[in-house]
């Protein structure tokens, strides 16, 4: 037996070390048929911007030079061999902003109109050169401060034409802010070095940000420096999974701890104790290791695993020692009591496992990977707990039996048996007097149950991610809706040019008609193959070295110095190269410099694969609703451009309905197979009716008690429901059979409340200390089950149980 | 914009100092002086001079030079003619800034507080120039000279500004007439204007008003 369970644990233990990875991405506990979460996971995966670092620069006390401050630390960071880009700045004001201006129009200029492009080769033409610099120099003459940025920005004057349509799409002051207007915050965004967002990765970034943050704040001596925010992907990630491993732990060890404690407290025996913690173990493992065979990775949810099993898998094994223990004190020996113990109770049990179980599986049906994950590998679990707690547990509880001694308690139980066989009428009438109270408020208009909806309510409490992020858009977008995305895929670059021109079009139409507030689109960048082509063809005639002399005489001849204008006469290296087939300067990932912070607008816009966009679409108010979701589809609805929108608000309107119609869905399938599973088991219709009326009430309970506790419901928690029917009805399984013990009615129920009162406290316990989880949808998942099993419980015990007495049924 | 900055920042610089006080400056003697300044702009908020400026920029080989007639009133009034084979007329009422070419009859119009980094500037700029909270944006450094005048040089000390002007020295003479200002840009740039014939008589409304003549090509190089 030892050999085989040292097998067991072996092969469990290498299959979790080989195969298993953890999933730290929110993203995928969402339901993936929705357009706007594949469209989010697309944004997610193929836009650098998802990657970034962005730091707040907070000083709300107005104590510091802000702005001083903000230059000092983009000055440090860039220094950082980590960092490969820091805007903190715009890009026309950096240091090689505007020479790289001359880079990013290149493509721009290549991709105007034929008449557009026509113009621009007059103005390079030897005679046209001559004579914008003779009027230039001029105009400077006469103090002009409009030559003297004309000269700086593009001397050769064929630039700003080509930019218009780019300042049409989007502009970075407006779409990026990184001043607040009342001076307390700044913002600096950088692009890391990393590759990969998996957790690791972020937290040796993480870590390397805050050393930095430190090192920074120290060298800063013009006064107290600002507070220092960090926020972005890589922040939330890392933050998610430190929060994992804590996770984990507070979970795993508050549930075998509150666990343990009810045990010792109800029996006072401690091999016992040992024996169930051990078959926990060996289940806990089977299901981690079957999580790990059946799923790449384990979702962020399936942390929470262990802590359920323990306060679910627990309860057969309480149940089954209770019984034991009742057996023994009646003179059986441990064979004996044993096979007594599981032939009263292993009916059960098996149903009792298949409802729990069921209800776990059943979360296959929330389209949720995450929860089905949970569900698949606690369902498996639960299976094995049970079928090891009526085979393995026995083994190791030893034979040696010390009759106890005072077990209040067993006492207390028994008390309240001999009220309940004497008058249970009272009783029921009390609780179900009670429990219809509860619901009743449950259902009056008085109060109302959270039904959280805001993103917040998906990462982890005190998030200082989330802080940081708040506190941009409270100073930098207050006021302003949350933007929502419009991501365009394209098959090739013709069909990615079509679909942005057609998408713009209807943009800025719909903002001309108010049904948006603002647009930034990609659809500059967006370059139509046919009119590059076309343009690079008429590049071959053009003359290049001749327009360069001219532009080398011009400037000698008007007295200006050649080295300012060295970023013309690379413009016209470049016209000259691509006029001999060299496309290389068509390509800014090749050309622009990787520091270089234009790149930071480029990336916003577009992905790193090839012909994916993302526009930034402001609506008129935030999208709450699906009603508001279709006004704006419709508002934008392109003939020819198919854009998948998104965005967290945008999601979270999809989610919000989803979830609601899970609960139900799953509720009713729910109550279904239990009515199945129990029709089959109880063959009769009135003891069935008052478990499912003790199901609803305590689900009524369950939402009067959400109201009063003000724990909110969320995307997540509401799979509670179907969980908490699944579990609840355990209890009545074994009160019924306990019933049915004919002639030894009351011993079997003294036998059997006990321990059915400490398995609920055990799963209360259990999915209790998920509580402790950081993760919001473990930690409000664990609350609400632990609130909704307490209802089944106070049920259970105080109507099922004393109406079936009074009832007589069997 | 930068330029136009400079423009503005180099004008108004001329309001800001005929400063009286004639011995070395402790901040109780400074903020003495600046009552006395705000109270002297209130009994003569205007001033007109004929200017002599040498533009030294990264583009050209050699510095600019012009001459011509410029006119101020406090707070952010100025008028500024530049003679010559190019002459130009910068106008500012406070509200908007007009520069008119009339050898190319093109006019640039820029409009004042719609440019958040230009506005925050000249905030911050005027602000200072009023004595009220100078030292908030500058630090002073005021050495007097043998003529009996003085040397002031003013260092931005917000990021903001500094990306705007890197220095500006304003020369005094011994009746704390404006006789120099030296304004240095960020990238090198330099401005060094002289002045003189300064006068302090009231200068009409109408001075600093434009209107652009019919046929005037108009532009706004900001946006409008």
């Amino acid at each position: 037996m030892l050999a085989a369970m040292a097998l067991f644990v072996a092969v469990c233990v290498a299959i979790i070390v080989t195969r298993g990875r953890v999933d730290s991405d929110v993203l995928n506990l969402l339901p993936q048929r929705f357009d706007s979460v594949r469209a989010l996971k697309v944004y997610d995966r193929e836009f650098t911007q998802a990657r970034e670092i962005t730091f707040a620069l907070w000083d709300e006390a107005h104590a510091t030079d802000l702005d001083g401050f903000a230059e000092y630390f983009g000055d440090a960071l860039r220094k950082e061999p980590w960092v490969v880009r820091v805007m903190d700045r715009s890009p026309m004001d950096a240091p090689e902003g505007t020479r790289e201006l001359q880079t990013l129009a290149i493509p721009l200029l290549l991709d105007q109109s034929a008449p557009a492009f026509a113009q621009t080769l007059q103005k390079l033409a030897p005679e046209a050169i001559a004579k914008r610099f003779a009027m230039k120099r001029t105009e400077m003459e006469a103090g002009s401060p409009k030559a003297e940025m004309e000269l700086n920005l593009d001397p050769l004057g064929i630039v700003a034409p080509a930019l218009t349509p780019f300042s049409a799409s989007f502009s970075a002051e407006n779409t990026r802010p990184l001043a607040a207007a009342d001076g307390t915050l700044r913002v600096v965004i950088a692009v890391s070095t990393q590759t990969s967002l998996d957790a690791e990765t972020c937290r040796a970034t993480l870590a390397k940000v805050d050393d930095f943050k430190a090192r920074v704040r120290a060298g800063w001596k013009s006064g107290p420096a600002p507070e220092i925010l960090v926020t972005g992907r890589t922040a939330y990630v890392g933050e998610l999974s430190d929060g994992m491993k804590h996770d984990v732990l507070a979970t795993i060890l508050g549930s075998v701890l509150l666990v343990s404690g009810v045990f010792y407290v109800g029996f006072r025996r401690v091999r016992p104790l040992l024996a169930i913690l051990l078959v926990l173990l060996l289940c806990c493992l089977g299901a981690v290791a079957a999580g790990a065979l059946l799923f790449s990775k384990l979702n962020v949810v399936t942390m929470g695993l262990c802590s359920i099993l323990v306060g679910l898998g627990v309860d057969f094994g309480m149940l089954l020692y209770g019984t034991y223990q009742t057996q023994r004190n009646c003179g059986l020996d441990h064979p004996a009591a044993t096979t007594a113990s599981v032939g009263q109770l292993g009916r059960g049990i098996l149903f009792g496992a298949s409802t729990t179980a069921a209800a776990f599986v059943s979360l296959l049906l929330s389209e949720s990977p995450g929860f089905a994950q949970l569900g698949v590998l606690i369902g498996i679990g639960i299976l094995i707990a049970a079928a090891l707690m009526m085979t393995l547990f026995f083994v190791f509880t030893g034979s040696t039996h010390k009759p106890g001694g005072q077990d209040l308690i067993f006492t207390a139980t028994q008390s309240y048996l001999d009220r309940l066989f004497r008058a249970p009428k009272p009783i029921v009438y009390g609780a179900l007097g009670l429990l219809v109270l509860l619901t009743a408020f449950a259902a009056a208009p008085v109060g109302n149950v959270r039904f959280d909806v805001n993103p917040q309510s998906l990462e982890p409490p005190n998030s200082h991610a989330g802080f940081a992020l708040r506190k941009i858009k409270e100073k930098l977008a207050k006021g302003k809706a949350e933007p929502v995305l419009a991501i365009i895929q394209g098959r090739d670059a013709a069909d990615f040019h079509a679909q942005w021109s057609a998408f713009q079009t209807q943009c800025l139409a719909a903002k001309e008609r108010g049904e948006i507030a603002n647009i930034s689109t990609p659809a500059a960048f967006a370059f139509s193959p046919q009119r590059l082509e076309e343009n690079l063809a008429r590049l071959h005639a053009f003359d290049a070295a001749a327009s360069r002399t001219a532009l080398k005489e011009a400037l000698d001849a008007n007295g200006f110095d050649a080295a300012p204008f060295q970023s013309a006469f690379d413009l016209l290296d470049a016209f000259a190269n691509l006029g001999r087939g060299d496309r290389a300067a068509l390509d800014w990932r090749r050309t622009l410099p990787e520091n270089s912070s234009w790149r930071f607008v480029i990336d916003r816009f577009l992905s790193n694969a090839p012909n994916i966009g993302a526009a930034y679409i402001t609506p008129n108010q935030t999208i709450g609703a699906p009603a508001e979701q279709k006004a704006l589809r419709r508002a934008l609805d392109t003939p020819g451009a198919a854009p998948l929108f998104t965005g967290w608000s945008y999601v979270m309107a999809d989610l919000v309905p989803w979830s609601q119609t899970k609960l139900v869905e799953l509720s009713i399938a729910m109550v279904l197979f239990n009515i199945a599973l129990l029709v089959f088991m109880y063959r009769a219709v009135a003891p069935l009716a008052v478990l499912m009326l003790s199901l609803g009430l305590s689900i009524g309970a369950m939402i009067a008690g959400l109201k009063i506790t003000g724990l909110p419901l969320n995307l997540f928690n509401v799979l509670s429901f179907p969980l908490v029917l699944g579990v609840g009805v355990d209890y009545g399984i074994y009160v019924i059979l306990a019933v049915r013990q004919r002639d030894r009615a009351r011993h079997a129920m003294a036998s059997i409340v006990k321990p059915v009162m400490l398995s609920g406290l055990t799963t209360i316990a259990g999915f209790g200390s998920l509580g402790w989880a950081n993760h919001p949808a473990l930690s409000s998942l664990g609350l609400v089950c632990a609130l909704g099993v307490a209802c089944c419980l106070f049920s259970t015990l105080f109507f099922i149980l004393p109406a079936y007495l009074w009832k007589g049924y069997r | 914009m930068k330029r136009l900055f400079c423009l503005v920042l180099a004008s108004l610089s001329l309001l800001s100092f005929p400063l009286q006080a004639a011995q070395p400056l402790t901040a109780p003697e400074r903020a003495a002086l600046l009552q006395r300044l705000q109270a002297l702009h209130q009994k003569a908020p205007c001033f007109a001079a004929t200017f002599s400026e040498q533009r030294s920029s990264r583009l050209l080989k050699k510095p600019l030079t012009s001459t011509g007639r410029i006119a101020f009133q406090i707070p952010n009034k100025f008028r500024r003619e530049m003679s010559g084979s190019n002459p130009s007329l910068t106008i500012s009422n406070g509200r908007e800034l007009w520069i008119y070419y009339p050898n190319f009859k093109e006019a640039e119009q820029y409009t004042l507080g719609k440019r958040a980094m230009f506005d925050d500037a000249l905030a911050a700029l005027t602000a200072g120039l009023n004595f009220a909270r100078v030292e908030e944006f500058y630090q002073l450094e005021i050495t007097p000279e043998e003529s009996g005048g003085y040397r002031i040089v003013l260092t931005p000390n917000r990021s903001n500004l500094k990306r705007i002007v890197a220095q500006l020295v304003v020369l005094l003479d011994k009746e704390l007439d404006v006789r120099r200002t030296d304004l240095t840009l960020p990238k090198g740039d330099q401005v060094v204007t002289s002045y003189s014939a300064p006068r302090r008589d009231a200068i009409p409304e109408s001075a600093f008003e434009f209107v652009p003549p019919p046929g005037a090509n108009i532009n706004h190089p900001l946006g409008k």
